[in-house]
């Protein structure tokens, strides 16, 4: 009897050890299309997400400003003007005691074909998770590979 | 309870992994290439892997999923037909989107008898793809191998351009729902088909 008790707590340890790891990680890639040099890109259009009422679109444009793009947003499928890349963004949330983004991918597109080139993707579990604006920075670094900005919070 | 430990070793050993299937015909695929005119474009997608050509698996081979030890079980696609012809479906609609006329070509390699279905049909060019080895190795990873060779020829068989992409690397962690396997399998299929149709050389070729 003592022993079976000792083997159900044993595993009941083992499955809330399994449980809570998920709670604690993170994962940041990205993928760019070899045959596209990403340094000659200047100009973006953000496509907005039609489900998004949280701005992530204005997020990530105002990103791409501050990295010293020129970068606009918008709810038509097609920019104004001429761009060198169309943006379109899966922002996914969760809630844990309070709402945060679990993940954000982003993606770059031609603007004349629509084909995607570049994708970028971080996701962040729960005692990890860091705020839009940080997620949004770190895809767009990975993805333009200019490293980490250590100053974000 | 032994009962209970048989059935929980069986879950242990086998699990999701017996019997999952990928369906790569419907993949969804935006090519970087615009057609004006609906031009014929001839479309082959040949099987060249060698555990294939050898009996080794069977043409609706596609990887494999592997159970709690790592043994492996096969999966197979959806439709049964071979996978090349999957693919070839998946990209005839990618193809069609772009304003080509497709040509489904049935596996067809051969230069000369490429040749003579794009004089019959009327068609300047021909894409072939050859693939040397696709297949998804799932445990803790989903592990792709990936060795292609996409050729533009043109209504004689000569070879105008060419394009390959190999590697063996992870696309993703393994998921617990073979469908989330099954997508990524899928999305990394019309990635690099993405990428190998938008060489320079190939996009020029293909006008």
């Amino acid at each position: 009897m003592i022993r079976t008790q000792r083997n159900a707590i044993g595993i009941f340890l083992i499955v809330i050890f399994a449980m809570l790891s998920g709670c604690s990680s993170q994962m940041l890639k990205s993928d760019a299309d070899p045959n596209v040099d990403l340094t000659q890109l200047k100009q973006f259009y953000v496509r907005k997400l039609p489900a998004d009422g949280r701005g992530v679109e204005k997020l990530i444009a105002s990103q791409l400003t501050k990295m010293g793009f020129q970068a606009t947003s918008g709810t038509e499928s097609k920019p104004p003007g001429p761009v060198d890349a169309i943006v379109s963004y899966e922002d996914r949330w969760v809630w844990d005691i309070t709402m945060y983004m679990l993940q954000i991918e982003i993606k770059l597109h031609d603007p004349k074909t629509d084909f995607i080139f570049a994708t970028g993707v971080s996701q962040r579990t729960s005692l990890v998770r860091k705020s839009p604006e940080f997620m949004i920075d770190e895809v767009l670094r990975e993805i333009f590979g200019r490293g980490a900005d250590e100053d974000k919070q | 309870m032994k009962n209970a430990l048989i059935f929980f070793g069986f879950i242990l050993l086998f699990g999701c992994a017996i019997g999952n299937q990928y369906d790569y015909r419907e993949t969804p695929m935006t090519l970087p290439l615009r057609s004006e005119g609906n031009k014929p474009l001839v479309l082959s997608v040949v099987d060249l892997r060698p555990y294939v050509l050898n009996g080794d698996k069977k043409p609706n081979f596609v990887g494999l999923q592997r159970g709690g030890f790592g043994n492996p079980f096969n999966v197979t696609t959806a439709s049964g037909n071979p996978m090349t012809d999957d693919m070839s479906d998946a990209l005839a609609s990618g193809l069609t989107r772009s304003g080509y006329q497709v040509v489904r070509a049935a596996g067809l390699a051969e230069s000369k008898a490429l040749a003579a279905l794009a004089a019959e049909k009327g068609a300047a060019r021909i894409a072939l793809i050859k693939v040397n080895d696709w297949k998804s190795d799932i445990y803790m990873k989903n592990t792709l191998h990936c060795d292609m060779v996409l050729q533009v020829l043109d209504n004689h068989g000569a070879i105008l351009a060419e394009n390959s992409v190999k590697f063996v690397e992870a696309i993703g962690g393994a998921q617990l729902n073979p469908g989330r396997n099954a997508k990524e399998a899928a999305e990394e299929f019309a990635k690099q088909m993405g990428y190998l149709f938008n060489a320079p050389q190939i996009r020029s070729a293909l006008q």
